[in-house]
């Protein structure tokens, strides 16, 4: 972070009372605390019920490396390189169950391009699932007959392969 | 994990998918089912290349999926000729246009293929061959017609003759004013060519499937 910038910082309080504090610049990425601070709702520390401090805290990983700019355009190459370097290792978290909260937090947060790669990390990750495993992960109820559903796997059965 | 996501964020999950995991989870639930059937994932997956491949016709091929690690996705759509391949029947694939293609089985069956929706359409019988015809798509007077018109190989040699004029003028093997002439000469014969030569296949397909 440049220390030379003399941006306000903005305050975030996580669902389990972790406050962070960010640059306004680079929170601004959020357009739900973007609208915030346009109201005038900003000036306490802004409450995010739904964003635990362990998730909010990638957020604002990623956000503030988002937010860096190139000095010129030598150094925009590199950083885009760099960019997607950071983006492919964010994605690559330890426990799935994040990756879900992560898309949550993009989503409630409005930070399309953070939902954006977060959901096509999850995609990335059920492509290669069965049915009865995609179900599992995403708390889905069968609501199929045997029939219906042996239906719809005969329909489309070169993609059961 | 993924309990009660919100609907549009498995939109957006499932709009990276490519072909075959998106017509699998369609046996996920009747949710999404009907929702992987909506037009907006049937444009995601028209988006990708489809290739016909001569022997396997009807089995088409995705092969411009980014996120998966084989090359080709072999995608296969209710196919109008199910009967014929059975009984081993030598389909051709004459030509393709904006996603129709046409099919021809023996020199007396055509048929219009879409291979997206899976709509097909037998055409009227064609004219009896001429000697080695090719087939192509054009437009018909209003903007949902498409004809097919069948050419002759005299076309195909007057472009080729005026493909050689324009390549000869630009290395300067000819002069700009012979080859105007020239130019111009082969245009007409051209016009004058392809108005005798086209012939229609006496039908005109439009978006309803009926005939003209």
């Amino acid at each position: 972070m440049s220390s030379s910038s003399s941006s306000k910082m903005i305050e975030l309080r996580s669902s389990d009372g972790e406050t962070f504090h960010v640059e306004e610049t680079v929170v601004l990425q959020s357009e739900t605390i973007k609208q915030m601070i346009d109201d005038d709702c900003a000036n306490a520390a802004i409450p995010l019920p739904n964003v635990t401090s362990m998730t909010l805290a990638k957020v604002i990983e990623y956000i503030k490396k988002h937010a860096e700019k190139p000095k010129d355009d030598d150094d925009k190459k590199v950083a885009e390189e760099d960019l997607k370097k950071f983006d492919a290792e964010f994605v690559k978290v330890d426990q799935e169950s994040m990756l879900f909260d992560l898309v949550r937090a993009a989503n409630y947060l409005n930070i399309k391009s953070l939902l954006d790669l977060t959901c096509q990390a999850v995609a990335d990750s059920i492509k290669d699932l069965s049915v009865e495993e995609v179900r599992k992960k995403f708390n889905i109820q069968n609501d199929f007959t045997p029939e219906e559903e042996a239906k719809v796997r005969k329909e489309n059965a070169w993609a059961f392969d | 994990m993924g309990d009660l996501l919100p609907d549009d964020i498995v939109r957006n999950i499932l709009a990276w998918l490519p072909a075959k995991p998106l017509l699998r989870f369609q046996g996920v639930s009747k949710y999404w089912n009907n929702m992987l059937k909506e037009p907006y994932f049937m444009k995601l997956r028209s988006r990708r290349t489809i290739i016909l491949p001569l022997r396997e016709a009807l089995t088409l091929i995705d092969d411009n999926v980014p996120t998966d690690d084989t090359p080709h996705l072999v995608l296969k759509r209710c196919c109008p000729l199910e009967n014929l391949w059975r009984i081993n029947a030598i389909v051709w694939v004459i030509r393709t246009f904006n996603g129709i293609v046409l099919l021809a089985y023996r020199s007396t069956t055509m048929i219009l293929y879409n291979p997206f929706t899976g709509a097909s359409k037998k055409l009227p019988c064609p004219p009896i061959s001429c000697t080695r015809p090719g087939y192509g798509f054009g437009y018909g007077a209003s903007p949902d017609d498409l004809k097919i018109v069948r050419l002759k190989k005299m076309v195909k040699a007057v472009a080729h003759f005026l493909d050689r004029v324009n390549r000869a003028l630009e290395t300067g093997l000819i002069g700009k004013r012979v080859g105007n002439v020239l130019q111009q000469k082969m245009e007409a014969v051209r016009c004058f060519g392809t108005s005798i030569v086209v012939e229609e296949t006496g039908s005109t397909v439009r978006d309803d499937g009926g005939d003209r």
